[in-house]
């Protein structure tokens, strides 16, 4: 049985200058069960601090365990007699701030499950580097199940045994060298002399280069390849900047890279704003960087 | 919790703001009372912050160009930028049975004492090479400007709280008590207010006001919908565009309900404004449908479609949000009412603005204080009077 001073706690300088919550902070927050009510059986233990609009949790729990009400930017209660601990609302929170922590596993060892957004996924039986909240490695653990069905709509929910003092600090598990990335990197890209084309990705697979063609950028010719984004291109060529603000002239980039920011935004082809990130390249396409509103062509 | 002021103004948008900040400008004690939870909520909020001269004719015309002179020098008197700029205006026309129309509209304004010429299309796309090379002729008139509304809302409200006013929000009127036919408090769901002056200044919500002493102002709410786009360049010349469409559209109404044209059935007809920023407002829309402000794929369609007739660079250009302000539209003639009541005394009605509340507001403002405070204007309002729908009725009955 694991007892109080048994556990081994952590240091931050709080959730709002580090990213990382307090004891103190996480103490205040309704959704976090005492070390006392752990003690009693697995619960789901909800890290969430900020009062931001955001309740899918609430919808997710089967047991009605957890409670957000209105206004939607109360933090989540829990209920500590209804919950049991199955992990359901762990793929549910944006956030990835909810676990469950099973402290008496075993006689030795807690478990701890925790939401894993990386590929590639470990193995049940392997055994891993644990980390804590920060990232850092802090013990070995056990991969004991993998949750990954339609219901986690493609947020896995691992568990792993830990020694049980680790229980508290131990939040996840350190991400594997991606083999297939490191491949893509290496792979020789003769357009430019650059090697920053991703042609082998890790989730889409193998990508085909598109047919070689040339497009200016401020009056200067490079090469890009058929059907990718210009933000591609000018990236494998080392163009990093594709605008200035209108207001203080600073200069911005890719940023969100799926079409919703403009933060990339260029002219091509004579027409101000056109997204660089989610428009194909054309043989033959002119493009400019864009001071402020730009200019027509 | 009970008060006492010497004027109560129902409506805290642009006509009720002004209202308040006139009469405190005279010393008087001004309660604006609004049932919403901020200010600038209604129509107020949701339209283009333009000031339209060339639109109008007379009696509407003199309040317009009042407004517009009221308006240059009011960033100054509240202390508050409004950001009033003097843009002038480009009405133009895309259809060429329109060209007589055009003339005689030219001739009409110029008549009445606004600065206009006509320009054929090749010189337009000269000057403007935004306009395409369907637009055949245009009217410039340099007299129109625009603001921003939300911050002419604010700006005069802040102005009236300096001076004194106070702004009751989430209060919603329920009754106003008269005794010997002269108001005597309004009573809303956060107190009552004890007063001898009530000015109705709620827009399309004024008739709700109205019922309470057994008035029946004929207002209707109309839906006018806008689609902002992103920032483009500026226009060399013009940033306000008027499809000549609007004559017809915003001041016939009946044309436009039986109109064979879908487009002209769901009343768009363009009015583009570019904003500083470089964001264009396209509007708008002119539909009956109650209270509803919702935005409606069709109608959004419609004015996309329409602008890019005119300026085809728009298809090019993507739209941010779209949005739809409910305007006091008196359905007896289209005018405005600024008008005491018969048997009500102390009851003020200042309604019915259209889609011209931006435009018309600090005349109103002005209008109203001098009505409640010397009980004459010094522009004449009797074409505003709440006495015509009597004699109207009376006459065809």
């Amino acid at each position: 049985m694991a007892k109080n001073n048994q556990m081994l706690l952590w240091t931050s300088k709080g959730a709002t200058t580090e990213g990382i919550p307090t004891l103190d902070e996480l103490g205040k927050s309704p959704g976090c069960p005492s070390l006392q009510e752990l003690q009693k059986g697995p619960l789901a233990v909800i890290e969430c601090i900020e009062e931001i609009p955001c309740d899918p949790c609430e919808a997710a729990c089967p047991f009605g365990a957890l409670q957000i009400g209105s206004p939607i930017t109360n933090l989540p209660v829990l209920d500590v007699e209804k919950c049991n601990g199955c992990g359901i609302c762990l793929s549910s929170c944006p956030g990835l701030a909810i676990f469950v922590i099973n402290l008496n596993y075993s006689d030795e060892s807690a478990l701890v499950s925790f939401p894993f957004e990386y590929l590639p996924l470990p193995k049940v039986g392997e055994e891993v580097s644990a980390t804590d909240r920060e990232g850092k490695k802090v013990c070995q653990g056990k991969v004991i199940g993998i949750l990954d069905k339609p219901k986690q709509d493609h947020t896995p929910v691992i568990s792993i045994s830990i020694p049980q003092e680790y229980a508290l600090i131990v939040r996840g598990i350190s991400v594997k060298e991606a083999n297939s990335l490191k491949q893509s990197d290496s792979r020789k890209d003769s357009d430019n002399g650059s090697k920053r084309r991703v042609l082998t990705h890790p989730i889409l697979g193998r990508q085909q280069p598109g047919k070689s063609v040339t497009i200016t950028v401020d009056n200067k010719k490079i090469k890009a390849r058929e059907g990718e984004m210009i933000i591609a291109a000018l990236l494998n060529a080392g163009t990093r900047i594709n605008r200035f603000t209108a207001k203080y002239g600073q200069p911005r980039g890719l940023f969100c890279g799926i079409g919703q920011c403009t933060d990339c935004v260029m002219i091509v082809d004579g027409i101000p704003n056109v997204r660089t990130c989610v428009t194909p390249v054309k043989e033959g396409m002119v493009i400019e960087t864009q001071h402020g509103r730009g200019k027509w062509g | 919790m009970n008060k006492i002021a010497e004027v109560v103004v129902i409506g805290g948008g642009v006509i009720g703001c002004s209202i308040a900040y006139y009469l405190a400008k005279k010393g008087v004690k001004v309660i604006v009372v609004e049932k919403r939870e901020g200010l600038c909520l209604g129509a107020s909020g949701a339209n283009q912050g333009a000031c339209p001269v060339q639109l109008f004719e007379s009696p509407v015309l003199e309040l317009v160009k009042e407004s517009v002179k009221l308006y240059k020098g009011l960033s100054e008197a509240i202390e508050y930028d409004i950001e009033y700029q003097n843009t002038g205006s480009l009405l133009c026309s895309v259809d060429e049975e329109q060209y007589p129309d055009m003339e005689k509209h030219v001739q009409r304004i110029c008549r009445s004492g606004v600065n206009a010429r006509l320009i054929e299309g090749n010189e337009l796309r000269e000057l403007e090479p935004t306009l395409g090379k369907d637009v055949i002729v245009g009217v410039e008139e340099q007299d129109s400007g625009m603001v921003n509304p939300f911050k002419v809302n604010y700006g005069l409200a802040h102005a009236a709280g300096k001076l004194g006013a106070e702004f009751l929000l989430s209060a919603e009127v329920s009754k106003i008590e008269i005794n010997k036919d002269k108001v005597t408090s309004v009573v809303t769901d956060r107190g009552e207010i004890k007063t001898n002056f009530v000015v109705n200044a709620a827009g399309a919500w004024s008739p709700a006001i109205g019922a309470m002493l057994g008035l029946t102002i004929p207002i209707r709410p109309r839906r006018g919908q806008i689609i902002v786009t992103e920032p483009v360049p500026l226009n060399k010349r013009w940033r306000y565009i008027i499809d000549a469409d609007y004559l017809t559209i915003a001041f016939d109404v009946e044309a436009a309900e039986k109109s064979q044209d879908a487009r002209m059935k769901l009343g768009v007809a363009g009015s583009y404004v570019q904003e500083n920023t470089g964001n264009w407002t396209i509007g708008s829309s002119r539909d009956f449908v109650g209270y509803n402000n919702q935005v409606t794929m069709p109608t959004v369609k419609y004015l996309a479609k329409r602008v890019i007739e005119f300026m085809p660079r728009f298809k090019d250009v993507n739209c941010i949000r779209t949005y739809a302000g409910l305007r006091p539209f008196c359905y007896v003639d289209g005018l405005p009412i600024l008008s005491k009541v018969d048997n009500a005394a102390g009851f003020v009605i200042a309604t019915g603005h259209a889609g011209e509340g931006v435009a018309l507001a600090p005349i109103t403002g002005k209008l109203i204080s001098e009505l409640i405070t010397e009980n004459r204007t010094s522009l004449p309002i009797d074409a505003f009077a709440f006495s015509r729908f009597k004699s109207a009725k009376t006459k065809s009955s």
